[in-house]
């Protein structure tokens, strides 16, 4: 009666946090619990020290989405790609891919940079279905790539669990490269097809333009250094990354290039960080709820009546990754990695998959979620900015789809894609 | 209309509060990170504090972060009633589903005090500062949602009954 309720309020559109916690409020009251123990379960989003990277790379995200940098940045990715064939869906693909991996997923990439591709796409003779489904597409396709939040938020609640292995933030960073890799190469390799018997013939390379492009961006251009060459050499925690990685952006975007005025900093701090309190205070009320049910011995159940019927981990993995495209449908990527890891994790672990795996084969399957019919939040925000119907971008994603989710297909069959890179 | 301007100075007074005291808190994070990067790398050394201080500052971000999204109707959810429904039973809805928030979030809050007053009775000692003053946060940043959340029931009643 009460699940039932509780999903209804879900449905109807309550904030997540408050039904998760609603949820976890009168499951403890029912086993008779003081309710503090709520209150406590939210405070240890203190006790979590890496949490201190995702403020700081999400304002980091934010000022760049704010700045010239996304035009920099297809300028660049062009001045040097776009002589490919394909090549301008394929500066799309790259751009966004990094540019969502910077600014976490939460739909900036499609306002940002798919607003000036699009156009650009049509004139350059592509189909504008085919335009249409690449820049909605694009927009969640760098969230494998590090220091994306979901990455994050994925690592923190697997540390959280402490089981089957460590999950290390920079284990999930290294992780994801291939697979993301081979998303990037598969939805490319398909723009390149569809460049055949366009109108207009792929622009030269010119090393003159290369230059420019170069010299233009060159502020920014240290960014995935700093990032990734500090974490992966060592000499930086993620957390310091990510402090680095902020005072870096407000550097460029404030002092070096004056895209941003010191005076607007306040409203963007705020923006930003409603974002990140929707996503924490999530977190928090999920430490309680996750809390509870293991203390009533839900993970368990769902594990023996798991265990009944899947018999092998081939078939769990394909059980797992319907289960993932239809949750993606309904859950935001953060919300779901909240509920659905802690439920899922025991239960993959106990069928031998890596935790880290486990994480990577979770975000791949959910970023397809982000346009999945009727309610891909990326979808919506395609259509309100390209001024479409939710229809048109729903044919218009349909190949991106199958192509994706046959990289889903292989991220979750082929262990070593994720795993390869890191000494295990 | 006198009432109205009022009220919506405040809420852009309140906006303004929002945004100093997360960007201060912000600007903490960030100095404090790269300060450590610096005295970790080159000297060696490191503050004993700033670790506490940092996590502190984490909680505070991001439960003030959500007052912030609260007063914004920004949390997130499943968005299914807003695309497909419209006029009054929209309305009637929004003002449900934000009612049930609102007592989740006065519930939390509720606890959270009782949580900083057990504390404070009984003074554990906090890596630099009292337990109690970290845990402030949580009955205040509740509290606060729980009010904008009833006051976001209340303005789509009001919004149901005029349309």
């Amino acid at each position: 009666m009460i699940p039932a309720l509780l999903l209804l309020a879900a449905l109807l559109g309550a904030p997540l946090y408050a039904v998760i916690a609603a949820g976890a409020l009168i499951g403890f009251a029912q086993a008779g619990y003081d309710l503090q123990i709520v209150t406590i379960e939210i405070f240890r989003l203190a006790e979590t020290p890496v949490l201190v990277a995702i403020p700081l790379f999400t304002f980091a995200g934010y000022l760049l989405s704010e700045s010239g940098a996304p035009q920099r940045l297809v300028r660049l990715t062009e001045a040097w790609l776009g002589w490919l064939p394909g090549g301008l869906p394929i500066v799309a693909l790259v751009t966004c891919a990094f540019f969502t991996a910077f600014t976490g997923a939460s739909g900036i990439t499609i306002v940002a940079i798919g607003a000036l591709l699009l156009p650009a796409l049509v004139e350059d003779g592509y189909r504008e279905r085919f335009s249409l489904g690449l820049v909605t597409t694009s927009g969640s396709l760098g969230l494998l790539f590090a220091p994306s939040l979901p990455l994050i938020l994925y690592g923190v609640v697997a540390q959280q669990m402490g089981i089957g292995g460590p999950v290390g933030i920079d284990d999930l960073f290294l992780a994801g490269v291939l697979p993301g890799l081979l998303m990037v190469a598969v939805l490319s390799t398909y723009a390149a097809f569809q460049s055949r018997g366009r109108s207009v013939e792929p622009q030269p390379f010119s090393w003159g333009k290369a230059v420019a492009a170069t010299r233009a961006a060159l502020p920014e251009l240290p960014l995935p250094i700093v990032v990734l060459g500090g974490i992966y050499s060592g000499l930086l925690a993620v957390s310091e990354a990510a402090a680095v990685t902020a005072a870096y952006v407000v550097l460029v975007t404030v002092v070096i290039n004056r895209e941003i005025k010191l005076r607007e900093l306040p409203r963007l701090v705020r923006e930003s960080m409603a974002l990140v309190g929707a996503i924490l205070v999530i977190l928090g009320v999920s430490l309680a709820s996750t809390n509870f049910a293991i203390d009533a011995g839900i993970p368990g159940q769902i594990l023996d009546w798991t265990t009944s019927w899947v018999d092998s981990k081939a078939l769990f993995i394909a059980v797992l990754i319907v289960l993932l495209l239809f949750l993606g449908m309904l859950l935001d990527i953060f919300s779901a990695t909240v509920i659905v890891v802690p439920i899922i994790l025991p239960i993959a672990v106990q069928y031998g998959i890596d935790p880290v795996h486990l994480g990577i084969l979770f975000l791949a399957a959910m970023q397809l979620g982000y346009f999945t019919p009727p309610v891909g939040m990326n979808l919506f925000i395609a259509a309100f900015r390209f001024d479409r119907s939710i229809v048109d971008l729903v044919i218009a994603t349909i190949p991106f789809f199958l192509l994706l989710l046959g990289c889903v297909l292989l991220i979750g069959y082929w262990e070593g894609l994720s795993l390869v890179l890191l000494d295990r | 209309m006198e009432l109205k301007r009022a009220a919506a100075w405040s809420a852009r007074a309140a906006g303004w509060l929002e945004a100093g005291v997360l960007s201060l808190l912000l600007l903490c994070l960030l100095v404090l990170g790269c300060t450590q990067v610096v005295l970790r790398n080159v000297f060696d050394s490191s503050l004993l504090w700033a670790d506490p201080v940092l996590r502190a500052s984490v909680l505070w971000i991001g439960l003030l972060g959500a007052v912030a999204a609260a007063r914004d109707a920004r949390h997130i959810r499943v968005d299914l009633v807003k695309r497909w429904l419209g006029g009054w039973p929209r309305a009637v809805i929004e003002a449900f589903t934000a009612g049930f928030a609102a007592a989740v979030a006065g519930v939390i809050a509720w606890h959270g005090g009782r949580m900083v007053l057990d504390e404070l009775a009984y003074a554990t000692p906090g890596d630099f500062l009292p337990a109690w003053v970290l845990q402030l946060v949580i009955p205040i940043s509740f509290g606060l949602m729980a009010l904008l959340h009833a006051g976001h029931a209340v303005l789509n009643l009001v919004r149901g009954r005029d349309s």
